[in-house]
């Protein structure tokens, strides 16, 4: 990593043994147990774990700031002589905004809609910093040209919503770091963002925090993005801190279980290395007399049941596991159990195209005048039976428009789609009932897509009613169990509603769905990015499993270039709604030939290659 | 992240025709309400059947009904009286009024401003006092004092006006006799010699919205305060009340706007009410006696006006919320 340029002791701030507990009508749930991390003026802590594990609450514990019911059981946080876990309201707010920066999660909503961009920054800048009217805004101009917003005295007097998702974020950074904080917490900042995007962002934060000496903790549930921009990292499980290192050494040689299978659930592109989930779900609470990764662990023995404290392996090293002396630090790359990543050699071009595009073009009118939006440009590719094809690219890159327009959700402005040599209807509904049933797509997001007032078997029993009329009423309770059983779902879920199941159940659920119509097509649009790393290479390794298993044809859409590895054959790439490149996936990510290819690829977090990927890839 | 949050920056359209600004458009659909309230009112009056004996009285003679169903055109089709109505209504003349035989302008035009100052002051009252207690108690208010809150305003809306309006006048005209309980001076003098009089029909007009009001303000603020852009406001050392006035306020306005251009309708009623048990002499008391009397020119007249109050409030609260808020500015042209 690179080296600190300014060092600024006063700006430490460190949680000791920190416990926190939730109080509800149904009692006290404890989610942060003897947590300690330090951070450091011109470092940046990456912390790291799935949904639940507490990692959220470290970093507002961290601030000093109280959810309604949250309670400090033991412990106590740090920063310059005093406690804020303790601080009153009063001296919260003079170092909330001035001393402690925090960047939220939701990208869209970090800024207040109804305020301009000039409110947000003018406020902090008089209060905070003492600023007059004419200095602040100078100050705000000159922090918006840092993040590289395009005229920035010009954005000033813009509202959040005329950014874009990337630019606002990188709005919210400036923001954050205009008042020369010493801390800065980071929630998860760049995630919901285009790679390309995420990547500019990153490294922005990067640079920016080490210039101003500040010290960082960044919160993610990719390890390979914390491993490429942090200086060390901390692995959170229930509550605790499982693993804690100097963020390269941990990446290459991990020492706890959890951290090597969180390791391998990350999608990469640069090594073969095969993508994992990791079985079963998180522990919402922290685990007593017991390791809390225990029942989702390969290595488990009983002497696991114990409470087992965070052993001290080197001067900068700790994990918490009781096999540690047994079990030598993981090789992530030297994984036995068969990979996901696909390679099959038939070579692609032999096989009969079950779906044919042929020069299609989506455009939509601009409301009032203007030019029409091209979102898909004479896009041309023929998918062979059997196999699956990705598509990739940015955000407003025209991959979802041309999946739904095969998905004959949008009619295609000109062109056609060949389904088995045979032109497709432009919509759903003008197609026969078969060819409906034979192309089926699933969504990214399962909350959007299922009926919240249907359970399970409402929601599964639906196709079969549709498309399936062979099946008796009596035998649609065995399609769905034989179905479930597929798709890795526990029986008894079956009578269960969507709010009661977790993200990547939901997901499940709507992939069964989708097959129980027997598809011979399936169209996936960005279906693991709403999902944690684990749950997203579980669902994966399903679908490359169902793949094979059922023959099915697969159209993926991703923005991830990783998860466009794990899954597709053949890919390709798009930009501003036109190919830029195509063929077998492998040899596209190994040797790109398109230059948008390359920028992609290097947009990548790799670890491997953190200073180029800081350095702004090529 | 789906695409469409992603391109905030980029317009991503479906087939939009060209449309007129927005502003004509709220103006076309201004007039083709209020023809089609016409419609309604002139047909509903005309469904209540022949005024014409009841008006007499039951020892006019055959003669004397016949000439008075001749003098007011009673004897034409319904769509001929119909267009002849309309057409005097858009010159300006509002038809004759059965009881005093004069235009129906010189009935109405002595109460209305009565009427008009009576209803802004329940709106202002509705707006001044729900808007502040609701942000307030969805802002800071949690638990019991919470409960409490919303329990007295569920208490105070499930009290018809007529009710409110009854105790009202016991305990502030009546027992501390602080108010006169009949508001009949406001005919007398100039539109503001007494001004005392409007205050106990105004408080009680105002009683039936704010309650409502009041909770809808509250579960909004309460909303918006959960916002994540809410909680980085407050990690950056924003305090109150820059954080309900600035912050929360103006996310969680636009719907309570709507409320209170759709509330005009509950106004006019409590108008209607509140005027006839405090012998206010307002539009609404002329409303309810003309119904009484039969007098359907007035009535109609009457009806016509009160619709469009409503139909302009409606349109204009839209425009408000178009324009307070950023997003819809942009979008609505």
């Amino acid at each position: 990593m690179t080296t600190t340029q300014t060092t600024r002791q006063d700006g430490d701030l460190a949680a000791e043994g920190l416990s926190v507990g939730y109080r509800a009508r149904t009692g006290l749930t404890q989610v942060l147990a003897d947590v300690s991390v330090q951070l450091h003026s011109g470092r940046i802590l990456g912390l790291a774990g799935e949904s639940g594990s507490g990692k959220s609450t470290l970093a507002l514990s961290l601030l000093g700031y109280r959810v309604s019911g949250q309670e400090i059981l033991a412990g106590r946080v740090a920063f310059d002589g005093r406690d804020l876990d303790r601080a009153s309201i009063k001296e919260l707010r003079k170092v909330w905004g001035a001393r402690l920066a925090y960047l939220p999660q939701d990208t869209a909503t970090s800024l207040n809609p109804a305020l301009t961009i000039r409110r947000h920054f003018v406020e902090g800048l008089r209060r905070h910093r003492g600023l007059d009217n004419a200095a602040a805004l100078a100050r705000s101009a000159e922090w918006l040209a840092r993040v590289e917003i395009p005229e920035p005295e010009n954005a000033l007097h813009k509202y959040p919503h005329q950014f874009s998702g990337g630019q606002q974020q990188r709005i919210a950074l400036a923001l954050a770091l205009s008042v020369d904080p010493e801390v800065l917490i980071l929630d998860e900042p760049t995630t919901g963002l285009d790679v390309v995007t995420q990547a500019h962002v990153n490294r922005l934060i990067v640079t920016l925090a080490r210039d101003a000496g500040i010290a960082a903790l960044y919160v993610s549930h990719n390890l390979a993005l914390l491993a490429t921009v942090c200086d060390e990292l901390a692995i959170m499980y229930a509550g605790q801190i499982v693993e804690q290192g100097v963020a390269s050494a941990v990446y290459a040689a991990p020492r706890h279980p959890y951290t090597a299978a969180l390791i391998g659930a990350v999608p990469t592109i640069a090594s073969d290395r095969p993508l994992h989930g990791i079985p079963g779900i998180p522990r919402p609470s922290v685990p007593v007399h017991t390791c809390g990764f225990a029942e989702r662990c390969k290595f488990r023995t009983d002497a696991c049941d114990t409470d087992i404290p965070l052993v001290t392996l080197a001067e900068d090293r700790a994990a918490r596991c009781v096999r540690l002396a047994e079990l030598p630090a993981f090789d992530p790359g030297a994984d036995h159990a068969p990979a996901t990543v696909v390679d099959r050699a038939a070579p692609a071009k032999e096989l009969d195209a079950i779906l044919t595009v042929d020069n299609v073009g989506v455009v939509f009118a601009r409301p009032g005048s203007g030019e029409p939006f091209v979102a898909v440009d004479d896009v041309s590719v023929r998918v062979p039976a059997g196999r699956a094809l990705g598509i990739a690219g940015e955000s407003g890159s025209g991959k979802s428009t041309l999946l739904r327009s095969i998905a004959g959700l949008v009619r295609p402005s000109s062109g056609t789609i060949s389904y088995r040599g045979a032109a497709l209807a432009g919509t759903a509904g003008e197609r026969p009932v078969a060819l409906r049933r034979a192309i089926q797509i699933v969504f990214q997001n399962p909350d959007a897509t299922l009926n919240p007032r249907h359970t399970v078997y409402q929601s599964l029993e639906r196709p079969l009613k549709l498309f399936r009329p062979d099946i008796a009423k009596r035998g649609r309770r065995e399609a769905v169990a034989a179905m479930m059983r597929q798709v890795r779902l526990a029986p008894d879920l079956v009578d269960r509603y969507p709010r009661n199941l977790s993200g990547g159940q939901r997901q499940r659920v709507a992939i069964a769905r989708a097959l129980l119509a027997e598809p011979e097509v399936l169209l996936c649009d960005e279906v693991t990015s709403a999902l944690d790393v684990s749950v997203q290479a579980s669902i994966l390794e399903l679908l490359v499993g169902l793949q094979a298993e059922r023959d099915l044809t697969v159209v993926f859409v991703t923005h991830d270039l990783g998860v466009l590895r794990a899954v597709a054959d053949e890919a390709i790439i798009l930009q501003n709604g036109a190919i830029r490149e195509e063929g077998p996936t492998t040899r596209l990510l190994r040797e790109p030939s398109h230059p948008y290819t390359k920028e992609l690829i290097a947009a990548v977090p790799d670890p491997e290659r953190a200073n180029e990927f800081l350095s702004g890839g090529s | 992240m789906t695409d469409t949050a992603q391109q905030a920056g980029r317009p991503r359209t479906t087939r939009a025709p060209r449309r007129l600004p927005y502003l004509v458009r709220q103006l076309i659909t201004l007039l083709v309400t209020l023809f089609a309230i016409t419609i309604v009112i002139f047909g509903l009056t005309a469904i209540a059947g022949d005024p014409a004996r009841d008006i007499l009285g039951q020892y006019a003679t055959d003669e004397q009904v016949v000439a008075f169903q001749h003098l007011h055109h009673l004897d034409q089709p319904v769509v001929l009286r119909y267009l002849e109505w309309l057409g005097g209504v858009l010159r300006g003349d509002l038809g004759t009024s059965y009881q005093s035989n004069g235009p129906v302008w010189d009935v109405i035009s002595p109460r209305l401003g009565p009427s008009v100052v009576l209803v802004l002051l329940s709106w202002v009252l509705t707006v001044v006092i729900s808007v502040p207690i609701g942000l307030w108690s969805g802002v800071r208010l949690r638990g019991k004092r919470d409960a409490s809150l919303t329990f007295v305003t569920l208490i105070v809306a499930a009290f018809p006006e007529f009710v409110l309006g009854l105790m009202l006048a016991i305990l502030l005209g009546v027992w501390l006799a602080w108010l006169p309980v009949d508001s009949t001076a406001v005919s007398y003098g100039g539109l503001f010699d007494s001004p005392s009089a409007y205050v106990l029909p105004a408080i009680t007009i105002a009683l039936g919205t704010i309650p409502y009001i009041i909770r809808l303000m509250r579960a909004n603020a309460r909303e918006v305060a959960s916002e994540t852009y809410v909680r980085a406001a407050v990690l950056r050392g924003v305090t109150e009340p820059s954080l309900s006035l600035r912050h929360i306020l103006p996310n969680a306005a636009p719907p309570v706007v709507t409320a209170l251009g759709l509330q005009f309708a509950g106004l006019i009623g409590g108008v209607v009410v509140a005027e006839t048990l405090f012998g206010f002499p307002g539009m609404g008391q002329l409303l309810a006696q003309s119904a009484a009397s039969r007098d359907a020119p007035v009535v109609e007249a009457l009806a016509l006006m009160i619709g469009a109050l409503f139909v302009v409030a409606n349109l204009a609260a839209d425009a408000i919320v178009v324009y307070v808020t950023p997003k819809l500015r942009d979008t609505v042209r």
